[in-house]
């Protein structure tokens, strides 16, 4: 794709939000251009005050001219303040507008995305990239935009006067607003380039380093960090040393080109002057005129450079639009009338998550089926595959006896309530968290949830209770109180089916033994797809898959798996020689 | 927007902060000279109308300031940013050097992705204090004064006018800042609140899906944020008004010297080229003031930046000795004497009042459920961490007396997640030993029960390690860790099992690894294994901090206490 079809595309992106504001936008640009266009009047019209009064007129005929500088002076001000606000403004609607678009795209496209790329990461990615796209308008559109509009006063002004004047300006000015930018950025393009990368060295090697603290300290390899960071240190520093010097050119050149301009109009201005072509009169005030008149370009400099970052931002947004749904809808929406559960044959092979080959096996409603084996068995697997995160690759599930692609993902899930093996918490307090899973649920059910998922003492020891915040992340929570939370969730959602992902991990012994007595007690009636690594309780499943690399290696009843022999038994006894701490 | 210890770190650059003020005086005179050819040459062609030819010498002269000006501007530019990645750079090397010496323990409560942000963006951030920031408060107290005094000197009434609007700027800036501050940094608080907001909703989109919920998260998006926009106008209404304050008193003033300069002139009491003299230095004399309120705001946020920086670099610091020993040369029991622990803003002792002899030789097994002081202990032992009472011996020689780097060399660690760094497989391994052949460090693998696996990888011992390459598993790194114990060859082993279960595979292989290099050296295990617990010589049981029993397995068993208990719930 050109450069030029990049450019108009970063500009349609914008010009949406431009329609829906337009009075605004032109509000702000206007202001824009009645500030620098004020700063030039200010000292075009000084320069024309001294040189009229050096002839000596009567002062009375000077009255209009000083009433014109006050007022440039006075709406230069004004006319910042108010360019500021207004840009601001519309900066701050057009993130929300940015924010609401990018929910739009990446909501369809969960949770089946994360599947393949690391989530946290994206998402972050994703916020940032928002940030950087937000100062489109501040940064770039609205310099680029004035600059046109006072470029073209400027000349047309000029012009009045004499165009060989106006030329020779023009030139200086895209010289300075368009050659030098486009000069600086093709110069660091490399550099800025090779700088990310030594950051990147950097960084890397600062994470394994700090991470790996203990074990280079005990290892006596100090010595080696220090060389390894000061070495990516160095090469960083040299980068942004040639860097200094080229933005140090670049703020050398800038201002030259500026009053070399202006040296260049005063020179072939003299010789008009001495043939009456120019009244003398004129010369300060066109002199001064063409050097206020830079400052119109002053902002294209870090325009072009940020042109380049919004870019990029805005390319992995669009490379989001275009991204296939990870399930696809079908023609017309069903309900399952009952909830039997088949996997015929299932294979399914995905970027980072973990393969299934070949895997059936049937749960009839009400009926408790366990998955075990080793980590990276494709246990997790089978959780999003039944919730219909993602199709299979061959074979068919069916729920209700017809294929899960007959359902839309909202239906399925619908009817499975979910204790992921962790689980998101929001900002917000104990009680919003829980109501997401019923928003309707009062206190009463709350309190009962909570204290079956072991849950309610440790709350109601909370100074502000369910209304007490949760932190980032939940960052306030210990791993097992999360985890409970999650279980107090699944509760409260009352579906058909539970789907619970090694719900137990983080918690300890004793709570464990509650927590599952009363998930167990939940689930008779329901369906149950329990799956873990630890081999616990495993008695009252109706049934045992025991995977190992994405198959089904045995199947059947605890007894029966023991006495078998196989994986399953020898995973019972590795067990059994770990002490629980 | 002095900050101190900001301030403090230029020590280092005080040379290039020289230049840079030189530069600035410089620049200042270069824009006198330039006012003057400029209004010359305007008065000779207006006033006198001469012709280009009588001009030639003021155009060429005018031409040369215009060009020294460019040229001073940029290596000013130059200059202070060499100046900033100087520091930058200084602060970098000392902060890692720190973190070195405050060791794992200290930083337990650090996020290492927090830290390293701290490290590299962090300083960015400082970039623009001293690249920018500092240099034009350098020059706003140069620039403005040599013209003020040079107009002063030249027309002393424009001077005066000069004088008297020029610390107004500072002085308004000031009033306006101190007022809207306080609600400024309310507010980038609040920024940053809600932009986590929206990360926060997207991060959790799979939750509300799974709730069926995600669909009317979009008018939440909607509210949020324009509640903030309008808030954050709110606040911007004040904070631009110094903005305002600021341009209305450059252009006021400028218009003033202007208006008084034009009456003067009609009445024929200063001469036009002066006149036009003091007009062109009026801007100059307001520009610096401009120019330093541009970056008010690139300040406040490297001061930010730099609190957390100091903050890290008072992370403390296990002692050294003043006069270090050299630790026993032969063979020593480790002896705890009423050793206590507790981490800075926690309640509880971590390690409280313990004390052991660990022997010679022995295999010596620390038990206990999470937070029972284990790792602590190792931390301490490791000398990662100095206790806060009693003392631990080698042999008859005060831990804290030996050097903590020599007392290193006595130690091989194999932790529960041993830690990979960038390079080879080689290169991993030797991190223990730099000058092992070849032969010794297959031999070292083989023993660790590692030398098939690595020759299963990709490239064998080349195959390339860490963060971005090839992943091992659990068990993997532990035998590689192994492995640089064997290369090590240190007296004392300080072995930390894995806790979560590994595949029946990796289990046995490491538990071979284990034994192996547990013979003749003493040993301190965190034990999660009952093999390794009927092993050791003597079992530490640990709770809540303290050594609750000690003893050999069958004694311990035999009194039926704690020990008894915690072996009873796994069988």
């Amino acid at each position: 794709m050109t450069e030029r079809q990049q450019t108009l595309k970063g500009l349609t992106f914008f010009l949406q939000l431009a329609r829906a504001y337009r009075w605004q936008v032109v509000l702000s640009i206007f202001a824009a251009v009645c500030t620098v266009l004020a700063g030039m009047g200010l000292m075009t019209s000084s320069g024309y005050l001294i040189s009229r009064a050096a002839e000596r007129p009567p002062i009375l005929d000077l009255m209009l001219i000083i009433v014109a500088v006050r007022f440039f002076a006075l709406s230069r001000a004004a006319f910042r303040y108010l360019e500021r606000l207004v840009s601001h403004d519309l900066t701050f609607k057009w993130l929300m507008a940015l924010r609401v678009q990018l929910y739009h795209i990446l909501e369809p496209l969960m949770p089946g995305l994360l599947l393949r790329r690391r989530s946290g990461d994206l998402m972050t990615r994703m916020v940032a990239d928002l940030d950087s796209l937000q100062n489109l308008y501040l940064r770039v559109i609205a310099p680029t935009l004035t600059a046109i509009i006072v470029i073209a006063i400027t000349v047309a002004a000029l012009h009045v006067f004499s165009p060989l004047l106006a030329w020779v300006t023009f030139f200086f000015l895209a010289l300075n607003g368009v050659g030098l930018p486009w000069y600086a950025v093709a110069q660091a393009r490399g550099l800025g380039r090779d700088q990310v990368f030594a950051r990147s060295d950097l960084q890397s090697a600062l994470v394994e380093n700090l991470q790996g603290l203990g074990d280079l300290l005990t290892l006596g390899a100090k010595e080696r960090a220090r060389r390894i960071v000061q070495a990516g240190d160095r090469q960083l520093s040299d980068l942004q040393i040639k860097q200094a010097s080229i933005s140090g050119a670049q703020d050398g050149l800038h201002h030259l080109c500026g009053h070399l301009g202006m040296w260049t109009v005063l020179v072939l201005a003299i010789p008009m002057v001495a043939s009456g072509e120019l009244q003398g009169v004129h010369l300060a005030m066109l002199t001064l005129g063409v050097l206020t008149s830079f400052e119109a370009v002053q902002a294209l400099g870090t325009a072009f450079q940020f042109h380049e970052q919004t870019q990029t931002a805005h390319d992995r947004i669009e490379a989001l639009r275009h991204e296939p749904p990870p399930v696809r809808a079908p023609a017309s929406a069903i309900q399952p009338a009952t909830h039997d559960i088949r996997f015929e044959e299932v294979t399914f092979a995905y970027d980072s998550i973990d393969a299934v080959a070949d895997v059936s096996f049937s749960l009839p409603f009400g009926r408790r089926l366990a998955i075990v084996g080793p980590s990276g068995a494709g246990k997790s697997t089978m959780a999003y595959l039944a919730l219909r995160f993602r199709d299979p690759d061959a074979g068919v599930i069916t729920l209700d006896g017809r294929p899960l692609t007959d359902y839309t993902q909202e239906e399925v899930i619908r009817h499975m309530a979910v204790i992921p093996q962790h689980t998101h918490l929001f900002n917000d307090t104990i009680r919003t968290n829980l109501q997401l899973a019923r928003q309707d649920a009062d206190d009463d059910s709350l309190w009962s949830a909570l204290k079956r998922a072991q849950l309610a003492g440790f709350v109601r020891a909370l100074p502000n209770g369910l209304d007490t915040l949760i932190g980032e992340q939940g960052a306030t929570l210990s791993g097992g109180e999360r985890q409970r939370m999650a279980i107090a969730r699944a509760f409260l959602k009352d579906a058909p089916i539970l789907v619970l992902d090694e719900p137990t991990s983080h918690l300890d012994a004793v709570t464990e033994q509650r927590v599952l007595d009363e998930l167990f007690a939940y689930g008779s009636g329901r369906t149950m797809l329990w799956i873990t690594h630890r081999l616990l309780q495993l008695e009252r499943a109706h049934s045992i898959l025991v995977m190992d690399r994405g198959r089904i290696v045995e199947r059947g009843t605890h007894e029966k798996l023991v006495e078998a022999d196989g994986l399953y038994a020898r995973m019972l006894r590795l067990q059994n020689q770990v002490l629980e701490t | 927007m002095i900050h101190r210890p900001l301030i403090r770190l230029t020590r280092r650059i005080h040379g290039l902060l020289a230049v840079s003020a030189g530069i600035s005086l410089l620049m200042t005179t270069v824009v006198i000279a330039q006012m003057f050819w400029l209004s010359l040459i305007i008065h000779e062609a207006f006033m006198e109308g001469a012709a280009q030819s009588d001009l030639h010498t003021p155009i060429f002269f005018l031409l040369g300031v215009i060009l020294l000006r460019g040229l001073l501007i940029g290596i000013h530019q130059y200059v202070n940013q060499r100046g900033a990645v100087r520091i930058k750079s200084d602060l970098r090397r000392r902060l890692f050097d720190h973190l070195l010496d405050a060791g794992p323990a200290q930083l337990k409560s650090e996020r290492t992705g927090e830290l390293t942000a701290t490290l590299t963006e962090g300083l960015e951030k400082i970039d623009a204090y001293f690249s920018r920031y500092l240099p034009r408060a350098l020059h706003v107290m140069i620039a403005p004064l040599v013209i003020a005094g040079f107009v002063l000197s030249i027309d002393p009434l424009s001077g005066i006018i000069l004088l008297c609007t020029g610390p107004l700027i500072p002085l308004f800036m000031w009033l306006i800042g101190s007022m809207a501050e306080k609600r400024t940094q309310k507010q980038w608080r609040a920024l940053s609140r809600m932009s986590a907001h929206f990360l926060d909703v997207l991060q959790g989109l799979t939750t509300l899906k799974l709730f069926g919920r995600s669909r009317s998260l979009e008018t939440d998006i909607r509210r949020i944020s324009n509640r903030y926009r309008v808030t954050t106008m709110g606040v911007l209404k004040i904070a631009f008004l110094s903005g305002l304050v600021l341009e209305l008193a450059a252009s006021l003033s400028t218009a003033i010297v202007a208006v008084q300069i034009g009456v003067r002139l009609v009445e024929g009491h200063i001469p036009f080229q002066l006149g036009l003299f003091v007009l062109l230095l009026a801007p100059e004399f307001y520009l610096p003031f401009r120019q330093l309120g541009t970056e008010h705001h690139a300040a406040m946020e490297g001061q930010a930046a730099a609190d957390r920086i100091f903050e890290l670099l008072e992370v403390p610091i296990p002692s050294s000795p003043a006069k270090p020993l050299a630790p026993p040369n032969k063979p020593f029991d480790l002896e705890l004497y009423d050793v206590s622990f507790r981490y800075p803003g926690r309640e509880q002792q971590a390690v409280d009042g313990i004390t052991a002899t660990i022997r010679h030789g022995e295999i010596t097994a620390l038990m206990g459920p999470s937070g029972a002081g284990k790792s602590t202990l190792l931390h301490l032992l490791c000398r990662h961490l100095d206790p806060e009472s009693g003392i631990i011996r080698a042999g008859d020689i005060d831990l804290q007396d030996i050097n903590r780097d020599v007392w290193r060399t006595h130690l091989a660690v194999v932790p529960q997640h041993p830690a990979l760094f960038h390079g080879s497989v080689l290169d991993n391994l030797r991190m223990a030993r730099a000058d092992a052949t070849l032969d010794e460090l297959c031999d070292a693998a083989t023993l660790a029960e590692a030398h098939d696996f690595i020759t299963r990888l990709p490239d064998g011992y080349e195959t390339m390690l860490g963060e971005q390459a090839w992943r091992l598993s659990g068990g993997e790194r532990q035998r590689l860790a192994i492995a640089r114990a064997y290369l090590k060859d240190a007296p004392i082993l300080l072995l930390d099992e894995p806790a979560s279960h590994l595949d029946p595979e990796s289990e046995e292989k490491l538990g071979r690894a284990f034994e192996r290099i547990a013979r003749d050296r003493t040993v301190i295990v965190i034990a999660h294994r009952l093999r390794t617990i009927y092993r050791a010589d003597r079992i530490l049981v640990l709770q809540h901090g303290r050594l609750v029993e000690e003893g050999a397995h069958e004694d311990l068993l035999a009194r039926n206490g704690a020990y008894a208990h915690m072996l009873g719930r796994t069988t």
